[in-house]
């Protein structure tokens, strides 16, 4: 269970890290903007399996004869990965840029398209430690604001406490912290002017239940 | 900024050193395990663990009718979530099964390919898929697999697959068509769970080598412990445990040397108030209800503090042992639950235990909790595991085989009372039972009479041995065998008594908040005397 914290000057550290095994894009000491990529990892987007025994019609001990890729080969679109000559050829072309993962039991599976995945540092601050492979620890000294419960979705501007002389506008992109529970309907205003945050003291239940979804 | 865990266990074995007097820990911290005699150290430790966030896992089969249902009863055991089912023989082609995989993010596989020298076509597209899905995606958590039979392709997929120890080769648990055995993956499964639990959970790794142990999934160590209990248990009945935790539930149950069992995530749930709402004994609004849960949900640790807030935290824990209950019986006919009308297999003692018991009042509330989420038919014992024993046993049973058999005997459960429900068709307020009290030979006997709708407790001398001559009308079963049918009963005194139910199934709860909230009261002035 969390605890309420409240520290200032407090010295943070915050580790980035993939959930892939990647690479690391900074270095020891080098100083990091909010959304700046400390490390990455292209993956996949998609998979093909092309069944070479059903469509050519043919024996699986005789697939290395059609086959004009190896496993591990990259690919552009277009190339030609089989081909089955005949009266009329059979030819089986990548649809996409990607890469031979697999032939086995006469099937061959290509990897096509890139998902790029980022571990972004969700704040300023330096980098005191590497983790190899996964991304960084960043430090900063930061005052600390730990609630007992969130709804797992970051946002980030600056704090700003609500008044109620100021327009819902005048506090868009800042985290707005209520000093009582506001209604759904002021909430929902302050969403559509486009708020990056609410910290609350109380919360009502259904307005808990709102923030889940 | 959670608490270290290793930390959090030397400060426990502090703690435990200084209660007992018991010297565990050497100058450096170390638990002493090697020089121990019998005021120092220890001869061996074992490590049991719950976890209360469930694991990914994709479930890979032959068959919807036999490997996937085997497979979905065996994933029960633990907790995990069920990110996809893959029917190797009704996919319709490869790719869409690869990119099927590729979605779930998974961190365990469970493949069972049906019976031995069973088609092997269809399994291998799908060792294939996982092998390029291994290979293609590099993830800081190494899956595990777990491959359960057919046994003619285990040696190819551990081959093929070629991940070394995240690999785990168990026998098959559909050996022939129709033949189920689920311990035979029990222990592959744990392995494997392991293995994810030490890179899931920071500073896990850090207990076991502090430790000296593996740690042993608090699932298994219970069902370990629950099987024992059915294995000696003299009335020949089955044995039925039900493990309430802050976020979690777990059901086991053994009888006839199987075992059921089901871990699920119970977390307060703000969408359940509808659903609470018509069984609290008290007027509470739809907000009110709200309000408590989610309370409840983000402060596990909450106590109840005014009296519609116990209500609500009865009612709430009655619902969650009966959603509990339907899902163990979608997943397990044979534990034999109807809801509403209540658990008709026959389980005695039922071992109630867990954090979320301790908010409630008292051992009455408990009970009357208990009897109104199973409803249980028969004559049944309800028994407190108050310090989470049986766990604990489970898992020191590995290393200390006899401990657990020796506890056992020496009693370590609470008994609250024993439980006889009576039920017929006999209108309220005509004779159900008559029951005749003998507690020995100095004492007289008692003649007792039980009406159709009365809830009575016959208050017995805790530790007490007694017999009771249960003579029911023609109709009414009072648990005996048949309806009609009674005769001498043995107990043993429980806290609470012996109890006669004969309120009904299903439980005839009042709509109306004020006739329930006095009818509860009612009950809970029988059973506190």
């Amino acid at each position: 269970m969390n605890t309420l914290l409240a520290k200032s000057h407090e010295q943070l550290l915050w580790p980035v890290t993939l959930e892939y095994s990647g690479k690391v894009l900074v270095g020891i000491g080098e100083t990091l903007t909010t959304g700046q990529p400390v490390a990455e990892i292209t993956l996949p987007d998609h998979f093909q399996v092309f069944d070479l025994v059903s469509s050519y019609r043919i024996h699986p001990s005789e697939t290395d004869q059609y086959l004009r890729r190896l496993v591990g080969e990259t690919i552009q679109a277009g190339d030609i990965v089989a081909q089955k000559p005949g009266l009329v050829t059979k030819i089986f072309r990548a649809p996409q840029a990607g890469r031979v993962v697999s032939i086995r039991d006469g099937k061959v599976t290509l990897a096509l398209g890139e998902r790029k995945h980022q571990a972004l540092a969700p704040f300023p601050g330096e980098v005191v430690e590497l983790i190899p492979g996964r991304g960084v620890v960043i430090a900063l000294h930061a005052a600390v604001l730990q609630g007992v419960w969130g709804n797992g979705i970051t946002g980030k501007g600056p704090l700003i406490a609500w008044d109620e002389a100021e327009s819902a506008a005048s506090m868009s992109g800042g985290l707005v912290y209520f000093e009582q529970a506001p209604s759904i309907t002021r909430l929902r205003r302050f969403l559509d002017a486009g708020v990056a945050g609410f910290i609350f003291t109380t919360i009502l239940p259904n307005i808990g239940i709102s923030c889940k979804k | 900024m959670q608490r270290d865990l290793e930390a959090q266990l030397i400060e426990l074995l502090q703690r435990l050193q200084l209660e007992s007097g018991h010297k565990l820990l050497d100058d450096e911290g170390q638990l002493i395990q090697r020089d121990f005699d019998e005021n120092r150290g220890v001869r061996a430790a074992a490590l049991s663990f719950g976890n209360s966030r469930p694991i990914r896992t994709v479930l890979v089969a032959t068959s919807a009718a036999y490997s996937l249902t085997a497979l979905r009863r065996l994933g029960k055991l633990l907790n995990l979530e069920i990110a996809a089912e893959i029917c190797a023989q009704d996919e319709q082609n490869a790719t869409a099964q690869l990119m099927n995989l590729l979605e779930t993010d998974a961190d365990l596989f469970l493949i069972a390919g049906g019976t031995d020298g069973g088609s092997q076509k269809a399994l291998r597209t799908s060792i294939e898929n996982i092998r390029v899905l291994l290979n293609t995606q590099p993830r800081i958590v190494h899956p595990q697999i777990v491959y359960l039979g057919n046994e003619a392709l285990g040696q190819y997929a551990q081959k093929e697959l070629d991940i070394g120890p995240n690999f785990h080769l168990a026998p098959n648990i559909i050996p022939v068509l129709g033949q189920e055995d689920l311990l035979a993956g029990w222990t592959a499964l744990s392995a494997a769970y392991r293995r994810v639990l030490l890179q899931l959970v920071p500073g896990l790794s850090a207990v076991e080598q502090r430790l000296a142990t593996q740690l042993l999934p608090s699932e298994l160590c219970s069902g370990r412990m629950i099987r024992l209990l059915e294995a000696i248990n003299p009335s020949g009945k089955g044995i039925l445990s039900i493990h309430l935790g802050a976020e979690s539930l777990n059901i086991t149950a053994a009888q006839s040397g199987e075992l059921i069992s089901c871990e699920l995530s119970s977390c307060p749930d703000p969408g359940q108030a509808q659903a609470l709402q018509r069984t609290i004994p008290a007027e509470c609004s739809l907000s009110e209800i709200k309000d408590y849960l989610l309370s409840r949900l983000v402060y596990p640790a909450y106590k109840p503090a005014t009296r519609q807030d116990m209500l609500l935290e009865l009612a709430w824990t009655c619902l969650r042992i009966q959603n509990g209950l339907q899902e163990v019986s979608t997943v397990f006919p044979e534990f034999d639950y109807q809801q509403g009308l209540g658990l008709y297999g026959a389980y005695e003692p039922i071992i109630l235990s867990g954090d979320a018991l301790k908010l409630l009042p008292s051992q009455a509330h408990i009970l009357l909790m208990a009897i109104e989420a199973l409803c249980p038919h028969g004559i049944t014992t309800i028994v407190l595991d108050q310090d989470q024993i049986l766990t604990a046993l489970g898992a020191l049973a590995a290393v200390e085989p006899l401990l657990p058999a020796q506890l056992i005997d020496s009693g370590i459960f609470e008994n609250l009372a024993t439980l006889i429900t009576v039920t017929g068709p006999v209108s309220e307020g005509r004779k159900m039972i008559d029951l005749e009290l003998d507690q020995g030979k100095d004492q007289m006997r008692g003649l007792v009479q039980v009406k159709a709708g009365e809830f009575k407790c016959l208050g017995l001398e805790p530790q007490s041995s007694s017999r009771l001559y249960l003579s029911p009308q023609s109709q009414v079963d009072a648990g005996m065998g048949q309806a009609g049918l009674g005769g001498w009963l043995r107990t043993s005194g429980g806290n609470l008594g012996v109890i006669i139910d004969a309120r009904g199934r299903p439980l005839p709860l009042p709509g109306n908040a004020q006739e329930h909230a006095k009818k509860l009261q009612d009950w809970l002035n029988e059973l506190e005397g």
